[in-house]
């Protein structure tokens, strides 16, 4: 079964919880978990290049990237893809290649290029008609009709409310499978995206975590975003350095627990091939 | 300085400890805190790639990485090199590409290619007149002669210590600027090592958390590195939150854990959003245009 046919069928059985992951590592850990999908978030795939998330990631780095976490896992990915990366021809290229680095989902955003990230100062949009057209153009560049396309809106923050519902609805008029209105930050902008498109049959993605995911899932949304990420990830090893920097103990060889990491990388399968394939009978 | 330079300054005033990394973000939280220098580890590069650490990620996945964390960062970066993915002439070219991306310094092992994580069973090494033509490649390919090479034996696990400290010192005769003997697990070989090797004029470089940075200095060792720093806490916060999640439905209680991280130390401000604000100012480009 393709990717996307699998995270059609996990909607299908309720809300889809997607933890952020930026890296093979945390996309294992995840699924690990039992996540039944991952998102792999472009704010996280900048940070660990070193860059704020203001569109200074490229296409290139981006599909690298996911290529990596789609390798790492068996669930659906859920791809990050901004602006697309251009236009509306950029946009079929972002499709295609997205596809064929295994992810399942992406969603594109009517940001200008550069973007920004969605709960950053500063957004601006592009038109609603060059946006429809970018929606339009992602859809048709589908090589598997299950493949998910999301369309996001920036518009919440510059525009306000009006002008964001009236871009989600287009875009689904447009052929876009989910709409995701970014930049959610209080319990009223949860209650006007719930009671205005999520709960009127209009498939949405929520980013944030607001509320936990049962009441996410009343709400009618059917794929949710969230976690820690690499936020979190920061934090923790920021912790280690300063209990390192204080001279406190940071683990027998710093490794944590080595046994569940190697584990978790599939250190064991490697030995059973090593077995397998040796030259020489063991 | 050039950042290589500035390693063998530190080298000269006592212990440099380097905590583990494997992203550009991790390494700029290092400089944050106040260290002098940053690890890059290959178990932790093979890791986000989705791979565990038996030689599986390639020179150019390893040098991409290492380009990105430079970059991000000015403190000198010392680096794994694994085998040198290859033999001699493979090595050298490692180098050129390791010196190019920025590296202060690297580290080169005498394991059969591919190789293993050094505290990973099934661990198999070259004869040791191959190791010393590497490590004379190694030192040859330098196109700044401050780049700091270090040999590295895997031989204790397979040979035990008589070999590893026949090689270390061989290695260290063949011009290396600092030795490494990996797979140190106990007490007990931290104290073989250090009476063996750092305490009789060999600088060595230490892998591992048992002892503290006074301590390691006290044993005489040049460099301290801590090679799972990083990915050990990532293992264990992201770990948890992906527990707390599926099991209540929020990461709070893991997220309250961590943090909350202090103004200005946030992952926008590490990676210096405030100065993207400023240059569209500058440039009038983005929203300073809108404005």
């Amino acid at each position: 079964m393709g990717k996307g046919r699998q995270l059609r069928e996990a909607m299908a059985a309720g809300l889809v919880v997607a933890p952020f992951v930026y890296d093979g590592f945390t996309a294992k850990i995840a699924q690990a978990r039992g996540f039944k999908a991952v998102y792999m978030t472009g704010h996280g795939t900048s940070a660990q290049a070193g860059y704020p998330d203001v569109g200074l990631m490229s296409f290139g780095e981006m599909v690298t990237n996911l290529r990596y976490v789609a390798n790492a896992v068996g669930v659906p990915v859920i791809a990050d893809a901004d602006t697309g990366y251009g236009n509306a021809i950029s946009a079929q290229r972002t499709v295609r290649e997205y596809e064929e680095a295994g992810a399942a989902a992406l969603h594109m955003e009517d940001q200008v290029f550069p973007k920004k990230c969605g709960f950053f100062e500063g957004k601006m949009v592009v038109p609603i008609d060059e946006a429809v057209q970018k929606v339009r153009a992602a859809v048709e560049a589908r090589t598997d009709p299950d493949f998910v396309i999301i369309a996001r809106t920036d518009a919440l923050a510059p525009n306000g409310w009006e002008d964001a519902l009236t871009r989600a609805r287009a875009y689904r008029e447009a052929g876009a499978d989910l709409v995701f209105v970014d930049g959610i930050r209080t319990a009223d902008d949860l209650r006007v995206y719930t009671e205005q498109l999520a709960g009127q049959g209009i498939p949405c993605l929520y980013n944030g975590s607001l509320e936990p995911t049962r009441q996410i899932a009343d709400r009618g949304f059917r794929i949710m975003i969230t976690g820690g990420g690499h936020g979190l990830s920061l934090a923790a090893v920021r912790s280690a350095l300063l209990r390192l920097k204080a001279a406190e103990p940071t683990g027998r060889s710093g490794f944590g627990d080595f046994g569940s990491i190697t584990n978790l990388l599939g250190l064991p399968e490697i030995y059973e091939l090593e077995q397998r394939y040796a030259a020489v009978p063991a | 300085m050039k950042r290589s330079a500035r390693l063998r300054e530190l080298l000269e005033q006592g212990v440099v400890v380097a905590p583990g990394v494997y992203n550009a973000l991790f390494a700029r939280m290092v400089e944050r805190t106040g260290f002098d220098a940053i690890y890059v580890t290959g178990f932790g590069t093979a890791a986000r790639y989705g791979y565990p650490d038996v030689g599986l990620v390639t020179q150019t996945e390893m040098v991409e990485n290492l380009r990105y964390i430079c970059r991000a960062t000015t403190i000198p970066v010392i680096a794994d090199m694994d085998t040198g993915y290859g033999n001699a002439i493979n090595v050298r070219r490692a180098v050129r590409e390791y010196e190019r991306a920025g590296v202060a310094g690297f580290h080169i092992e005498d394991q059969v290619f591919p190789k293993k994580c050094g505290f990973f069973e099934g661990k198999e090494v070259i004869p040791i007149e191959e190791a010393v033509q590497k490590v004379r490649a190694a030192l040859d390919a330098r196109t700044d002669p401050s780049t700091v090479v270090i040999a590295r034996t895997d031989a204790l696990a397979p040979h035990g210590w008589d070999d590893a400290i026949r090689r270390a010192r061989a290695y260290h005769a063949a011009g290396a600027d600092l030795v490494f003997v990996d797979g140190i697990r106990t007490r007990e070989e931290i104290d073989t090592y250090s009476r063996e090797l750092a305490m009789r004029g060999i600088p060595c470089l230490y892998n591992g958390a048992m002892v503290t940075g006074q301590e390691a200095a006290t044993l005489g060792f040049k460099i301290q590195i801590l090679a799972g720093l990083s990915l050990g806490a990532v293992w264990e916060s992201a770990n948890a939150a992906g527990q707390e999640l599926m099991e209540t439905g929020s990461t709070r209680q893991t997220m309250a854990r961590y943090g909350p991280v202090p103004e200005g130390e946030g992952v926008n401000d590490i990676l210096g959003l405030p100065r993207i604000y400023e240059l569209e100012a500058r440039y009038g480009v983005g929203s300073a245009a809108a404005r």
